[in-house]
Order: structure tokens, then C-alpha cells, then sequence
């Protein structure tokens, strides 16, 4: 895997204005590289902003400040021309294969519509490479003339993924994309989504709740909670040896398909609910879950810090809590 | 009888798990044949096209609405007569014919000119969306604060007294209802995944709009495009009734309703002839609205 | 106490009699958890509901079979009989809590209205709205929501999804009901309030002594809560049996790969997750033979050309599969379990 950056957020934030004229801190402030050729995956649960920074980079929202650099230029500065152009390179999958096709259309316009807007072919080769797809990801050119309700979640989850190819995109962010699809067919989307990585060389954003699935498809894994970025590592770095207390909590939770492990579970490390991303606490954002909170009020939020080999954690008791897992007293 | 239990290995066949063995229906055939099965919207459909006929046809079989007789005046229902004849001796059931003409007219331009104006309007507000939208919001909310009776009433008083009138005072507010409806479902299936996907994709605003939005927010409108007709024809109704729509010789419904009224109870044809009409006309249009509702909606199919 | 024999439904729908359960037979037992563990469309959700009458009468019909409480045939009752089950002696929670609570009515009322119906208050009268208030707040205590005095006159979207789906428990426990049906309870929620909630149903369990039935794909939820396990495909129960039976003596190939499909620890990156390919069959044309068996890595002739029967293999234990005829000469799965790689190369020629 080379090294080079595609995607250069820098400090981005995205806020929603609700009632009272409060702001929604949906996205607080991420900075983030995504090298070319790797999969990043953002966990976190519901509410933390992770789909939000997802549609920011697809451009669905603009960003409220902070930049978003794409393969060196800035997004926000594209001319006509070279936003479409991005828009084709850039694409994204979604998390509900039946909210996410348009019920009036056929599978095969469905999937010609992006070759459409960019112009690419006349309709014989659009209609060619459909049929392309459509076996690409593992469906038959006799479905392209079926409606969308006529399929399963996972066969409508791959004409996601055959519409999102269409335009030959670079990057693709992937929101949610099994999470709502069952078990036995999640498998065959992941193993599809990495195949298809491998054969076209595609970075991918991997937004999911889902640990274990994650841990298998990433190379890497960010951590978010409330807007900010808590943990970023290597996948299995991650997994094997979390520093912040949030990415405890948030493993220990993973449930395991066996009784003897989940008999002898001890309770949740994590109590309560998130907070709400209108009101987010001065200091650490997770402070008011932290079991390891101290009561000295820190002003700020704690920067992400690297602790050695891409390991970047922001809390401030990072240190003592990897000296008292060093010391085994864990 | 045993069968040979035969337990030679077979490879998976995937072809045959992935196929389809339902008949593939298009959104607008499954409509249809719901609504086909829909007994009570069917009659009410059958009713509102018999009425349509009559309105066109009617009028020209029967052409004397306005010819007087003074020797029988107020006769009850007969053979030459079926329905009597009222204070003047027309003939009431030509008038009645004539009078579906002018009722199903004013309904049915009044909400067809509604429909183009509030899908206009509606579909600009939410397709622009933010401040265009706002200061577009406003204006009906501006125009909302004015009573519609009293508009319709002053502007009845002053004009001219007649069809186009009416129609003008019935449009001048009443396309709100349905610029209020479609906005609002633009701007709500703008934030579905497909309208973002399209999006994403790199489709430009009005791409998005008429392969997506519109297609998909035509159910509801047609839906309030069948319900406010008898809402129409009521409103002809009650200022007919109050002298303020439709002047005799001119027939029509309301105005029918009216003389049947000064005549009640003595001359009763007179009265319940409209009144049934009119009644069953609304009914239908209303259960037609219901049931092309129930067909609209995909969520309702089985 | 419940007993479910032979339950056939179907749907009439344009396409055809769409035929969802077809001939399925369980039981659950005073204060068990009972999982029904299947992918959409398996007929997991219509079983559970058959045991409410949930399903539009206009397009259902139950073609066959008794659902016994308490030896009383349930699909006998009327719907007045059925109100009064409802709620009361049976009740149900939904995946999501947002679309099952009203969102014009403060949980509290919501409560109430249920006590209400069902409940007689201390004097054996009609129950007081200030005595109903009281039992709300103190049901929603038990589910353990913060300051349950003031959440009381709030509205649903005042609090969070954990909450919300707490609510759901609490108003499903408030006529103290026998059984209760948790229709993917966890779904729609994070791991981490998933975890709070099934130990919160775990604990009204041994407090109130209620049997739950507890319907889902996520094997994870099973091991957590169930005691028995039945695992349905294509209307069928295709394996049934203990939580032990099912994690460490499966049988049949599909409860294999559902367990599998499930990337775990020891998942190593560069190898593919194992999954079911293919598309469960549609239930308008069920097959003649095995449900699965289009999607089967061990399928044999026979599987496609007739159903299996169900093979006893302990007190506890069914499975439907062909792999266990005796006259079969493959060795049933947890035999091959080591050797699965082979045989599946076996089968390739």
C-alpha cells in the first residue's frame, strides 16, 4: 500500500442549526488523513457524527469551516467543471438498500443514471456496461428490466454498489452498508466490497456500528464520540489495545456469538446514554461517562495525541492509562 | 410410495436462488390494479366518468333548460316531466343536466387551474429551498390571514356575477393547500437516500427534481386533486345558495338547491332532486380520493 | 404454558398465496427464553405475531395447526378475547421504539392508558389517574430510567433510543403480563445500549418470572439471552434444540453458516468471511424439497426433491437435514466439522 494521501480533512466541523437557535455540533472539529488504496474505518454509535462526516466529504453538506482536500486540491474551490468531475470520483453507498432506489425507476436506469449525467458513452455502451455491473456484483442483465421492491435488501444492496461504480469512482464512502441487512447476506456484501476494492483499487470510508465487521474490513479505525475523533490506529492495534476509555467501553460491548462468553460478561462498561450533541459538555466530551474522569476541570478539548506507530489517542489521562496497562495493573 | 433416496452431491445453484418468479409489476400497473379491485372506488369512478357524460352530452339531447311554461308551473314528477317542473314551468330535470354541467365545470377547472398553480409554486419553494423558500412561505402565510369567504363574497359582490367570477374567487386562495402540500413533500424526499445518491452522482437541482422528486410526490397530489373538487362544487353550492354564484337562468346545483328551498316543503322534487345529485357526486369524489390514496401509496400494497 | 403445533399461515397477495410458516411446531416454557433466530422472510416474525392475531385478517389466513395457552387455542378466540390477551397476559416489544410509541402522547400517559385497560386499582375498582401515575413512574423506575418523576410528562422524542426502547419494556410490563414477545428488540440500537437493555430484560425475567420470546438475527442477542434456540428458514423450523445444542452441536448447514458469517476474533483479514450465498427462497413457489438447499454447500439430489423429516438427535435437540439420514454416506456436519474444506472440494468435481 503506497503511502500517499487522497483525502486531507483538515479541523473540519459541520453544524446543523435547530430550534432555539442553538447548533447541532454534528461534526466538531476532525482532522484526518485517508491514504489512497486503504479503507478507513469510523466507528462510534448513533449520533456521533460518523454519517455526517461521510456526507460532508460526498459533498451532500457543505462543511461549516475546516477544509477537505482532495488529492491536494480543495474541494470548496472547485470550479463547475472539476466538481462534477469530482462527484464522479467520489461516490458513496448507503445505509437502506429500500430507501436508497428510487421505487419508480427500473434496476438497469437506476444504475445508467450516473453514466448519464457525466456524459459517458451513448446509450448502447451504457446499457453494456450495466449488464457489466450488474454481473460485477453479482446480479444477471435479466434483473435490469425489475423494480427495486422485486428484490431482496442484499440484491438491492448491490445495485447500490453497481450504480455507485457506474461513474468509476476513486473513493467510495460506505454508510452503514450491511448494518441493515441480515446476517448471512451481510457477509457476501463485505466479501463483495472487498473483492471489488481489490480488482478496481478503491479507497473506502467504512461507516459502521458494527465492531467486528469493521475490524475485518479496515486497515485503519477511527474511534468518534459526540463530533471528534477519540482514537485513531491501525485496525488490529485498535482492537487488541485500546487506550481511551470510550474504545474500551465500546469493545466490550461487541457481542460474541457464544453463550459461555456471554454468560460470564460482566456488566457494561458503559452506562448512560451519549449526550446530546447540542449540549456537549465544556472539557472532555466524554468526561461525564468516564469512569477515569478527574475532577480537575481541563479547559478545551483534549487534542489527539500520537503514542507511537499511528496510534493517536485525545484524552488527557492517555499516558497514565497506558503506563498502568504496561504495568499490567489492567 | 418410496422414492430413491438419492444422495449424489449437487453443486450450488445460484442462477436458481437469485431468480425472480414473481411477475414483474411496474408502480403504475400495481396502482391500477389496486384501485381495479377497490369495489367502492370503482363505482364511484363509474359514477364520476357517468357524470363527466352527462355534463358533455347531456346538454345537447337536452338543450331547453331556460324555456319557460307558465300554464304548469310547480307540477310534481310526471311523464312529461320526471322530475316536475319548478315556479316557472322549466322543466326540472333538463335543468338538473344543465346544472351538472356548470357544477362538474366550476369544480373541475377551479382545481385544475389550483393544481397548476400550487404545484408550481410548491415545487419552486421547495425545490430552491432556503431563503427563497421563506420569503415564498410567507407570502401564503400573508395570504392565508385573509378570510377566504369574505374575498370570495366581496369579489362576487363587486364583479360581475357569473362562471368565470366564480372560478377566480375559488382559485384566487385556493391553490395554497396544494403549494403547501407539495413543498412539503419535496422537501421531504429530497433528504431520501436515492435523492441524495442522485446527488452524489453529480445531478444537478432540476435532474433531481423531475426524475426523482416529482415522479415520486404525484401520488399525494392527485390524491388532494380528486378530494378538492367536491370541495369546489361545494363552495358553488353554498354561494349559489346565497345568491351570490350562479344567477338563474343560468342552472346550476346550488342554485338549484336554492329554489328548491323556497319552495320546500310544498314543491319537495324541487329540492331533492339537486340535493340527492349533489350529495352522491361529492361522496364519490371523496371515496375515489380514498381509494386512489390506498392505491397511491406503495406502502398499502400487498 | 405455550404451544405452538403445526402452525401453517399464509398471505394472499397479487403475487399469490404467499405461504410463511408452513407447519411449524414449539413450545415455550414457564419463565423460559425461547430465541427464534432467521433471516426476513424465514417466518420467524409471522410465528410470533400468529400468537397475537397481529396479521390483517383480510389478506391472512391460518391454514393449519393450534397455538395453545394454557391448552386454549388461541386461533379460536374472537377479537374481543384477543384485546384482553393483549397486553395483559401476552405483550410484545418492536425493533423500533420510535415508530411504536405515539409521539403526541407523554410516555406517562401512555402508561397509563395501558393500566387503564387492563389494570383494577387497590380498592378491586377502576384504577384512579393518580393512582395510574404513580404505578408509571414506578414502572419506568424499573426499567431503570433517570428521574423517572420528571421523564413521566415527557414526549417520546425527549429522549434517547436506549430510552425510548426502555419505555417499550416498561409499557409492555405493566399488566406484569406472562409472556412477553421482543420482536428484535436490539436492533435499531448501539452495542453498548444493546447490552443494557437485554441485561434489563434478563433482570425483569427473574424478578417478574416472565417467559420471553425473543425473535432475531443477531446470534450474538441469542447467546446472550436464550435458553432454547429454534432456528427457522423458507417457513420451516430447520434446526431446534438448547443454546448448547445449537452453539456447540449444530447440525444443520444453515445454522453453521449463520454462525459463521459472523467475523470473529480469529477472523485473519486476507481470508474471505465465510457466507451464505444466494437469496432465500420466495415463499410464493417454496420449493418441494429442503428450504436451503439452493444455497446449501452440502446439497444432494435428494435434498431437492424432498423435504427432510425432522431427526431427533437427543431429548432436546431437532434438525431437519438431509445430512443425518442413516443412509446417507456423508457424515453429518459437527463430524465434518474439521473436514468441511475437503468435502466442499469433494463436491467441486
Amino acid at each position: 500500500m503506497s503511502d500517499d494521501v487522497l483525502f486531507e480533512i483538515e479541523n473540519l466541523s459541520k453544524y446543523f442549526d435547530v430550534e432555539n437557535k442553538k447548533k447541532l455540533r454534528a461534526v466538531d472539529g476532525i482532522s484526518l488523513q485517508i491514504k489512497r488504496g486503504e479503507t478507513f474505518g469510523l466507528v462510534g454509535e448513533s449520533g456521533c457524527g460518523k454519517s455526517t462526516l461521510g456526507r460532508t466529504l460526498v459533498r451532500i453538506y457543505e462543511p461549516t469551516s475546516g477544509s477537505i482536500r482532495y488529492d491536494g486540491k480543495d474541494i470548496a474551490k472547485l470550479g463547475r467543471r472539476e466538481a462534477k468531475e469530482y462527484a464522479s470520483k467520489v461516490q458513496m453507498i448507503f445505509q437502506d438498500p429500500y430507501a436508497s432506489l428510487n421505487p419508480r425507476m427500473t434496476i438497469g436506469d437506476i444504475i445508467k443514471e450516473g453514466m448519464k449525467i457525466h456524459k459517458i458513452g451513448n446509450d448502447k455502451d451504457r446499457t453494456d456496461r450495466m449488464c457489466e455491473l450488474l454481473e460485477l456484483v453479482g446480479l444477471s442483465k435479466e434483473h435490469a428490466q425489475r423494480f427495486p421492491y422485486e428484490f431482496s435488501g442484499g440484491q438491492r444492496q448491490r445495485v447500490g454498489i453497481a450504480r455507485a461504480l457506474a461513474v468509476n469512482p476513486e473513493f467510495i464512502v460506505c454508510d452503514e452498508p450491511v448494518s441493515a441487512l441480515d446476517v448471512s447476506i451481510q457477509a457476501q456484501i463485505i466479501n463483495l466490497l472487498r473483492e471489488l476494492q481489490d480488482k478496481l483499487g478503491l479507497t473506502l470510508l467504512f461507516i459502521a456500528h458494527d465492531l467486528s465487521v469493521v475490524r475485518y474490513i479496515s486497515d485503519r479505525v477511527g474511534v468518534m464520540y459526540l463530533g471528534s475523533l477519540v482514537e485513531v490506529a491501525n485496525a488490529e492495534e485498535l482492537y487488541l489495545n485500546p487506550i481511551h476509555p470510550y474504545t474500551k467501553g465500546l469493545l466490550s460491548a461487541i457481542p460474541v456469538a457464544d453463550p459461555l462468553v456471554e454468560n460470564s460478561r460482566k456488566r457494561s462498561l458503559l452506562e448512560g446514554d451519549i449526550p446530546s450533541p447540542v449540549d456537549i459538555p465544556t472539557g472532555c466530551k466524554f468526561a461525564s461517562r468516564c469512569p477515569y474522569a478527574t475532577s480537575d476541570k481541563k479547559e478545551g478539548v483534549p487534542p489527539l495525541h500520537d503514542f507511537g506507530g499511528g496510534h493517536y489517542v485525545a484524552c488527557f489521562n492517555a499516558q497514565s492509562l497506558i503506563n498502568s496497562m504496561d504495568e499490567g495493573n489492567f | 410410495m418410496e422414492m430413491v433416496k438419492d444422495f449424489t452431491p449437487v453443486p450450488r445453484d445460484l442462477e436458481a436462488s437469485q431468480k425472480i418468479y414473481r411477475k414483474s409489476i411496474s408502480y403504475s400497473q400495481g396502482v391500477v390494479r389496486t384501485l381495479l379491485q377497490n369495489k367502492v372506488a370503482m363505482v364511484s369512478l363509474v359514477f364520476i366518468l357517468f357524470l363527466i357524460v352527462v355534463a358533455i352530452a347531456g346538454p345537447i339531447a337536452f338543450p331547453d333548460y331556460e324555456k319557460t311554461d307558465l300554464l304548469h308551473t310547480l307540477t310534481p314528477p310526471s311523464k312529461e316531466h320526471i322530475l316536475g317542473t319548478d315556479e316557472l314551468g322549466r322543466d326540472v330535470f333538463t335543468r338538473l343536466i344543465r346544472g351538472t354541467r356548470t357544477s362538474l365545470m366550476i369544480g373541475f377547472i377551479a382545481e385544475t387551474i389550483n393544481l397548476v398553480v400550487g404545484m408550481l409554486y410548491g415545487g419552486i419553494a421547495g425545490f430552491l429551498g432556503g431563503k427563497a423558500d421563506n420569503i415564498m412561505m410567507r407570502i401564503i402565510d400573508i395570504l392565508m390571514s385573509i378570510p377566504q369567504m369574505l374575498v370570495m363574497i366581496l369579489m362576487l359582490t363587486v364583479l360581475k356575477k357569473g362562471i368565470p367570477t366564480l372560478i377566480l374567487s375559488l382559485t384566487i386562495t385556493g391553490w395554497i393547500g396544494l403549494a403547501r402540500l407539495v413543498r412539503g413533500q419535496i422537501l421531504s424526499l429530497r433528504e431520501n437516500e436515492y435523492a441524495l445518491a442522485a446527488k452524489v452522482l453529480g445531478a444537478g437541482k432540476k435532474e433531481i427534481l423531475l426524475t426523482h422528486l416529482l415522479p415520486n410526490a404525484i401520488g399525494p397530489i392527485i390524491v388532494n386533486y380528486t378530494m378538492s373538487i367536491p370541495g369546489a362544487i361545494g363552495a358553488e353550492a353554498g354561494l349559489s345558495y346565497l345568491g351570490l354564484g350562479i344567477s338563474v337562468p343560468e342552472a346550476s346545483w346550488g342554485n338549484m338547491l336554492q329554489a328548491g328551498s323556497s319552495q320546500f316543503p310544498a314543491s319537495l322534487w324541487l329540492f331533492f332532486a339537486p340535493a340527492v345529485l349533489f350529495a352522491l357526486a361529492m361522496l364519490a369524489f371523496n371515496l375515489l380520493g380514498d381509494g386512489l390514496r390506498d392505491a397511491l401509496d406503495p406502502k398499502m400494497r400487498r | 404454558m405455550l404451544a405452538i403445533k403445526d402452525l401453517k399461515v399464509s398471505f394472499h397477495t397479487y403475487s399469490g398465496e404467499v405461504q410463511a410458516v408452513r407447519g411449524v411446531n414449539l413450545s415455550l416454557e414457564e419463565g423460559g427464553t425461547l430465541a427464534i433466530v432467521g433471516e426476513s422472510g424465514s417466518g420467524k416474525s409471522v410465528t410470533a405475531q400468529s400468537i397475537l392475531k397481529l396479521h390483517d385478517p383480510d389478506i391472512t389466513e391460518y391454514k393449519g395447526g393450534h397455538i395453545e395457552l394454557d391448552g386454549q387455542d388461541i386461533l379460536e378466540f374472537d377479537e374481543k378475547r384477543m384485546q384482553e390477551i393483549r397486553g395483559k397476559e401476552i405483550s410484545m416489544i418492536f425493533q423500533d421504539p420510535m415508530t411504536s410509541l405515539n409521539p403526541t402522547m407523554t410516555v406517562g400517559n401512555q402508561i397509563i392508558e395501558i393500566l387503564k385497560r387492563h389494570e383494577k386499582g387497590k380498592d378491586n375498582k377502576k384504577i384512579g389517574r393518580k393512582e395510574a401515575r404513580e404505578r408509571a413512574i414506578e414502572l419506568l423506575k424499573m426499567v431503570r430510567i433517570p428521574n423517572a418523576d420528571q421523564r413521566v410528562d415527557q414526549y417520546p422524542h425527549e429522549l434517547s433510543g436506549g430510552q425510548r426502547q426502555r419505555v417499550m419494556i416498561a409499557m409492555a410490563m405493566a399488566c406484569a403480563p406472562r409472556i412477553l414477545i421482543a420482536d428484535e428488540p436490539t436492533t435499531a440500537l448501539d452495542v453498548t445500549v444493546q447490552l443494557q437493555i437485554l441485561e434489563l430484560m434478563k433482570e425483569m425475567q427473574k424478578e417478574k418470572g416472565t417467559s420471553i420470546i425473543v425473535i432475531t438475527h443477531d446470534m450474538g442477542v441469542v447467546a446472550n439471552l436464550a435458553k432454547t434456540v429454534v432456528v427457522m428458514y423458507g417457513g420451516v423450523i430447520v434446526e431446534a434444540g438448547t443454546a448448547a445444542d445449537i452453539f456447540y452441536r449444530r447440525e444443520h448447514p444453515y445454522t453453521q453458516g449463520l454462525l459463521d458469517s459472523v467475523p470473529n476474533e480469529k477472523q485473519r483479514k486476507d481470508k474471505k468471511l465465510e457466507s451464505i450465498e444466494g437469496t432465500p427462497p420466495d415463499l410464493v413457489n417454496p420449493p418441494v424439497g429442503c428450504p436451503f438447499a439452493d444455497r446449501c454447500k452440502y446439497a444432494m439430489k435428494i435434498c431437492h426433491q424432498q423435504m427432510p423429516e425432522e431427526t431427533k438427535l437427543s431429548e432436546t435437540h431437532l434438525c431437519r437435514c438431509h445430512l443425518l439420514d442413516p443412509e446417507c454416506p456423508y457424515p453429518r456436519i459437527s463430524l465434518a466439522f474439521k473436514g468441511a474444506k475437503k468435502r466442499e472440494e469433494t463436491y467441486v468435481r
